[in-house]
């Protein structure tokens, strides 16, 4: 039978970064209720903080895409834009570029839905290539800030 | 890109546990087992492997630990020149109080 790995309670992340080594000390240690207790309470509350980054990325991806359709000045998806990236980095600012890509891809996918809407007048897609401006300045902001500003209040969260 | 370096004075404000830690690779680096056996043995404190792998990531993060290239399953990890510094800094902050308290407990 395959024995159960603690480590799989974890998010996936973490799981790649100490798996092997949490599983190798469990091996050594054993597991006592008390530490399964412990086991249990500390990967929920991994998954929360993981979770929670992951529930603010879709959300602002989706305010994006929202404002890109029905707001009527083009500054408000702009400023979301770069506000969503400056935030989510300063979060975690290893992952600057790949939050001013995931916000920007929320421009074009959304006008992709005006391509179906027959009788609007709608831009070619190229041009959505603009988001990118406001993405990429929120991302290198919040990257700037988060190395010119101590860490710690971010890193202890 | 280089890192801003972590304050010191940040340790304090996640509690115990990562105290407990750097402490326990003061002598020298250790895999995670080691450190449970030497916080127990050596500090009298009983961490859960949850409780202490929180810690160790959340110092790995802050640079104040690093593991150490061995090959095996068991990674040791060892104190950093900021965790060293940060460490010192706790101690620094604490020792007056606890000065303090064994005086009015005295």
């Amino acid at each position: 039978m395959k024995r159960f790995r603690w480590s799989s309670l974890y998010p996936r992340s973490w799981r790649h970064q100490y798996g092997e080594e949490f599983e190798a000390m469990l091996e050594m240690s054993g597991v006592t209720p008390r530490m399964a207790i412990d086991i249990l309470w500390c990967a929920f509350r991994t998954r929360l903080h993981e979770g929670a980054v992951t529930l603010a990325t879709v959300g602002i991806w989706f305010l994006i895409a929202w404002l890109n359709l029905n707001a009527h000045e083009v500054q408000w998806t702009a400023g979301a834009l770069l506000a969503g990236a400056f935030i989510l980095t300063l979060q975690n600012p290893g992952r600057w570029l790949k939050v001013a890509l995931q916000l920007f891809t929320a421009v074009p996918i959304s006008s992709l839905y005006l391509y179906q809407v027959p009788g609007i007048h709608h831009k070619p897609l190229y041009e959505t290539s603009v988001a990118l401006i406001p993405s990429f300045v929120g991302s290198v902001a919040g990257l700037i800030l988060s190395w010119a500003w101590p860490s710690d209040w971010r890193a202890v969260s | 890109m280089k890192q801003k370096q972590p304050n010191p004075s940040v340790l304090g404000r996640f509690g115990e546990p990562a105290v407990l830690v750097l402490l326990s690779l003061s002598d020298r680096p250790l895999h995670g087992y080691a450190m449970m056996q030497s916080i127990e043995s050596d500090l009298g404190f009983k961490l859960g492997p949850g409780t202490l792998y929180g810690a160790i990531a959340k110092l790995v993060k802050l640079g104040f630990i690093r593991p150490v290239r061995t090959g095996e399953r068991a990674k040791p990890y060892e104190i950093t020149g900021e965790g060293w510094a940060a460490l010192a800094e706790f101690i620094r902050l604490w020792a007056p109080a606890i000065q303090f308290g064994q005086q009015r407990l005295a």
